[in-house]
């Protein structure tokens, strides 16, 4: 016993301001993963869309592969194994060009892309047909109907959801530690091992990382609440 | 305007319609009844091609609407059609769901579009709820706002499919007038309903179908009074 806690100790000089880039990269990682993902998240959707067998199995593998296989392995295929196909001036310039923040961003970008394609086919699957039908009994095309009615409904009831994996994506960026990208957790394992004060480095982190996590359930909530439609 | 030219319909094994024919001459209103399953929406839904036919034709204009090379959008901009189920788009405002066909298809400007749409929904009675959003308005309301909407592509026919049938009794009135004064200026138009009320006023002929055919047809007087045809009787002593 006779711990004393104390957060002076972690929060002063130069560690502050390890926590404070740490949690730049953090945001960075997730600002870029989030931009990728959500581009291949709509992309994957009209893939889909394409009434064309092979097209829909492309996607379902993808969305399979990237719900089933952890993402720390994801991560690892992506830093370890990708580079060492490409060839050699690739990847000197991927190493020279902080590889492990890009590689990173793609497989976390990827991964919550599979998630955002499942949430706007199931935006899409929920507008009642008749919706459709409506559109086209005005004189709209397929893509009319589309891009005015159905669309801009469905991304409404896929709102939430989007921000519920913006939330998991967040959070999710704490495994690129792993290959060294320097972000928040891994500012928090240096903290410690320069302070010896395990139990306020972390105490820190968490902080940090329930304020931002807070702050975009509440953003979720809010845009539930603005968008809910009645039915009409 | 519309003619029905032994028209054939299957849903798998199930024959919905058996050879329909039958003309609908511009400036007439049409009332089709009979049991549900009959197959009287069926038949209004093939002249937009919302459904697709089997066999037979189906001519608007002299147009065969299921010829290959027939622009549907342009068709279904002179048809209008209102649902049972009205089927406003809910993420736009009344007078938002009137002006989106305007400006997008017909390319109006927006001012000329809300003027357009306003006068629309002054016409149904409901220029006051123009800024309202579809989840507000009461059941009468929106099928007068989905009348507008239609109305405000300058079709050349109205198609009704059942408008009333969604609808709390005392909300029918409403909707029904706002068709009734359709008729009286000479809109060409096809209504399926139960209400024969509305049919002896102001239908030309009725069409009553059974099981995919129309098995009796004529004015409506001598139709709703008429001993001679025992099917329709009894169907009408279902209704009452």
């Amino acid at each position: 016993m006779g711990y004393i806690f104390d957060l002076r100790g972690v929060l002063s000089g130069q560690y502050f301001d390890w926590f404070l880039i740490g949690l730049a990269v953090t945001i960075a990682l997730t600002c870029a993963a989030w931009c990728l993902a959500m581009t291949m998240g709509i992309i994957l959707t009209l893939i889909r869309m394409i009434p064309f067998r092979p097209f829909e199995w492309f996607v379902a593998l993808y969305v399979e592969y990237h719900r089933n296989v952890p993402l720390l392995v994801q991560i690892f295929v992506w830093y370890f194994g990708v580079p060492s196909l490409l060839p050699r001036p690739a990847r000197q310039w991927i190493n020279g060009h902080h590889g492990e923040f890009l590689l990173a961003t793609i497989a976390l970008g990827l991964a919550a892309a599979a998630y955002v394609a499942e949430d706007i086919r199931s935006g899409i699957r929920s507008i009642p047909k008749a919706q459709n039908e409506a559109a086209r009994s005005i004189g709209f095309g397929y893509l009319g109907a589309m891009g005015y009615v159905v669309l801009p409904q469905a991304i409404r009831i896929a709102v939430p959801p989007l921000i519920n994996q913006t939330l998991l994506l967040f959070k999710n960026t704490s495994l690129a530690m792993a290959i060294g990208v320097g972000e928040l957790t891994y500012r928090t394992r240096e903290v410690e091992s320069y302070t010896f004060k395990t139990f306020e480095a972390f105490a820190v982190a968490t902080a940090i990382y329930l304020a931002i996590s807070f702050g975009i359930m509440a953003c979720g909530a809010y845009a539930g609440r603005r968008l809910k439609l009645e039915n009409a | 305007m519309i003619q029905f030219e032994s028209v054939d319909k299957w849903y798998g094994a199930m024959q919905a319609l058996a050879g329909v024919s039958g003309e609908v001459r511009r400036g007439e209103v049409k009332v089709l009844v009979g049991p549900s399953g009959c197959g009287k929406s069926t038949l209004i839904r093939t002249v937009t091609r919302l459904e697709a036919i089997q066999g037979g034709r189906v001519l608007v204009d002299g147009v065969d609407v299921g010829a290959r090379g027939v622009n549907i959008n342009r068709l279904r901009q002179r048809v209008g059609f209102v649902f049972q189920a009205y089927n406003l788009f809910p993420h736009l405002s009344a007078i938002g769901n009137i002006t989106l066909g305007l400006t997008k298809l017909r390319k109006m400007g927006k001012a000329e579009a809300r003027e357009r749409a306003l006068a629309e929904l002054a016409r149904v009675g409901l220029a006051a709820k123009a800024e309202e959003m579809p989840g507000k308005l009461s059941g009468g309301q929106r099928q007068r706002v989905a009348i507008a909407r239609s109305l405000a592509m300058d079709p050349e026919v109205m198609l009704f499919d059942e408008p009333t049938s969604a609808l709390d009794p005392e909300m029918v009135g409403e909707v029904l007038a706002a068709i009734k004064q359709l008729a009286t200026n000479g809109m060409t138009m096809i209504c399926v309903t139960h209400e024969m009320g509305f049919a002896r006023e102001v239908a030309d002929e009725v069409w009553f179908m059974e099981r995919g055919a129309v098995v009796e047809r004529g004015r409506p007087a001598d139709l709703i009074n008429s001993s001679a045809h025992p099917r329709l009787q009894r169907f009408l002593r279902t209704l009452a």
